[in-house]
């Protein structure tokens, strides 16, 4: 199952639904319209709410488009020191020389703290990487020896 | 000869892609196509990753330890896992489109150019990629494009190509290590495609046989490490999409019938060439509900090339964990499902009307990500209608944050093809946000169709029942024919190697 929005569709979407509030289809069973419950909306705006504060992570992904993954993900917790004077590398040594197709990078409420009670000293977060493929001159590898 | 690069990591957490498959590996190897010094061959590219293969089983038996290949790590089932050790075949991805003269049998009546050889890493959008540059396109394929080819036919998928079939049944030969590291090309006696010559520039040897050709097409990995496969592409095409919205009630009686006059398409009567219905199991059947996405095959012409940018875009997504916080809490709040699916349908299936595109375009990536959980039905076509309706019983007295997506399959010769009802498996999809009581909805189907003496087969890659009864009364002959096959062609400790805890479950490792 397909299941991509961009952001940009998303909005178009949102304006969509809002002309359609008023004729929108019933439940098949016998409950009230799910919108003229008074409960039922509180529970919508709970759901909001709980879809903003329980994810456990911040992430952010380099991704470009389209890009087969040689790999695994693989992760590393690095800890850049000292308001950024030390800086932490990765040398991804199971990319073989390919490059990466991946990266996320992420931090969560455990890493912001630590963040706050060192005062910046150390600003922990997460790293991970897929390695890109193989290729051949026509971008996939590609031959011709069969 | 030069020794093949062998990497691996010990004890690593294996998770899969949709992320509700989590276990500890021994070992997780990455199989590359390089020597050990990490050079690529210039000729024979595929020659390190195979020869990698076989010394990796060789490795897992002299360890006495089970070995099991990975592709893209889309199942969402165990039929990929062991705890032992598992072999990343993604680097694996040579492909070679056309087979020349001397490398086909003087059998083969098809045309030689549409042959396509693939190793087991290459993903669909790969292959898609390849065919396209050449004006070939893959007779059918899953609806997205993030699995390894041999990955998706070796449990079974399949798209909504009515007449084709599933992946597997355009694979027309494969390229197998199995016990001691030795490799075979085993292809049906009956269709035989390539020459003794082909087989000697593999340096393998040829098996011809239909039932170990069929037992192993769908096996997932079960009797050996799947090095390659053989596959027959056919000339591009377009297809012209569309999505209408209906209400349950105007699609019902198409099920089981797939007579779609009732549904005014733009070609009248004609069944598509992809047919699919998306229900929301919780709108009202006299009302939108049921969302019918159909294709015909055009011709093909070329197209207005997509504007390509080198600016950098920004795009805003839902968080890997939304669907894990939306089984969350449909499993404390469960009246709230109905308006999360209704969102969801609503979103993703705006109407379309014609839209051209290749088959690439129209089977891209899949861009959410996140816990999902699914299974998925094969019952036969007379069976469809009564199989719906049994999910939407369920989904109403059960809620769950899930959808069914009803497609139609030619029967599969592969004897574990779980599209092997006559003429055409209805197979009804069942994606829903990760949770436990998505799970528990799926029992609860599972029992349904039961207590309906509705005769149904399970996705292989998708969640199963831990039954062996079920699969025996699923496959029957045809499971005892898998069965005899494996033991021919492997021996007792062979079978253990290429065994896992799913096979155990259903009653196949024997």
């Amino acid at each position: 199952m397909q299941l991509g929005v961009e952001a940009e569709e998303y909005e178009l979407q949102r304006g969509r639904r809002a002309r359609r509030a008023s004729s929108a289809p019933h439940a098949a069973t016998a409950a009230p319209p799910l919108q003229s419950t008074g409960v039922l909306g509180s529970l919508k705006v709970l759901l909001v709410w709980l879809l903003f504060l329980l994810p456990g992570c911040y992430r952010a992904r380099l991704a470009p488009p389209e890009m087969p993954h040689a790999t695994q993900p693989k992760s590393e917790t690095v800890w850049p020191m000292f308001w950024g004077l030390a800086q932490p590398e990765i040398a991804a040594g199971n990319c073989m020389g390919n490059g990466v197709s991946e990266v996320t990078v992420s931090t969560n409420f455990g890493f912001v703290m630590l963040t706050l009670v060192t005062l910046g000293i150390t600003s922990p977060v997460n790293v991970e990487w897929r390695c890109a493929k193989d290729q051949g001159p026509s971008g996939e590898n590609e031959g011709d020896e069969l | 000869m030069p020794e093949p690069l062998i990497v691996f990591e010990s004890n690593v957490r294996f998770v899969n892609w949709h992320r509700n498959v989590q276990v500890e590996v021994a070992r997780l190897y990455d199989a590359w196509n390089r020597w050990s010094d990490r050079s690529r061959p210039t000729t024979r590219r595929w020659e390190p990753g195979l020869r990698a293969l076989s010394r990796i089983v060789q490795h897992a038996e002299a360890d006495g330890k089970r070995v099991r290949a990975l592709g893209g790590a889309w199942s969402l089932s165990e039929a990929a896992v062991t705890r032992d050790y598992m072999v990343n075949t993604k680097p694996l991805n040579y492909v070679d489109v056309g087979l020349k003269p001397e490398n086909v049998d003087p059998a083969y009546a098809g045309n030689p150019e549409y042959l396509v050889f693939t190793q087991c890493g290459t993903s669909v959008l790969e292959l898609n990629r390849i065919l396209e540059r050449r004006g070939l396109a893959l007779p059918t394929s899953g609806a997205s494009n993030g699995q390894t080819f041999c990955g998706a036919f070796s449990t079974g998928t399949h798209g909504a190509a009515n007449m084709v079939g599933s992946m597997q049944d355009y694979v027309a030969g494969l390229h197998v290590v199995g016990e001691g590291g030795r490799d075979y090309w085993v292809e049906p006696a009956s269709r035989p495609v390539v020459s003794r010559k082909f087989c000697e520039t593999l340096g393998t040897e040829l098996r011809r046989d239909d039932r170990l050709f069929n037992a192993l097409l769908v096996s997932f990995g079960s009797f050996g490490l799947i090095h390659a496969a053989l596959f027959m592409a056919v000339p591009i095409y377009l297809l012209e999409r569309h999505v209408r919205p209906y209400s349950y009630d105007r699609v019902r009686p198409s099920l089981s019938t797939l007579d779609v006059s009732g549904l005014d398409l733009p070609d009248g009567r004609g069944l598509p060439f992809h047919y699919e219905v998306v229900l929301n199991p919780y709108a009202r059947r006299d009302r939108q509900g049921a969302y019918v996405r159909f294709m015909y095959q055009r011709p093909y012409s070329a197209l207005p090339a997509a504007p390509t940018t080198t600016d950098t875009r920004v795009i805003m997504r839902p968080s890997d964990d939304v669907l894990s916080v939306i089984g969350a809490i449909g499993d404390v709040a469960p009246a709230l499902l109905p308006y999360a699916v209704e969102e969801l349908l609503e979103r993703e299936f705006e109407p379309q009307d014609g839209e051209l595109g290749t088959p690439a375009q129209a089977f891209g990536s899949t861009t959410l990500r996140g816990s999902v959980v699914s299974t998925e039905l094969g019952v036969p076509l007379l069976h469809a209608e009564n199989a719906v309706e049994a999910v939407l019983a369920v989904a109403n007295d059960f809620p769950f944050a899930g959808l069914a997506a009803v497609r139609y399959v030619r029967a599969s010769a592969a004897l574990l093809a779980f599209t092997h009802h006559e003429p055409f498996t209805c197979t009804i999809e069942l994606p829903a946000a990760g949770s436990q009581r998505a799970l528990e909805a799926y029992d609860r189907i599972w029992n349904e169709l039961e207590r309906r003496n509705v005769p149904y087969t399970l996705h292989w890659g998708q969640i199963l029942k831990n039954d062996p009864a079920h699969f025996r009364r699923a496959y029957g002959t045809r499971l005892d024919a898998w069965l005899a096959a494996r033991r021919a062609f492997l021996t007792p400790a062979g079978r253990r190697t290429f065994s896992n805890d799913l096979l155990e479950r259903a009653g196949l490792a024997s």
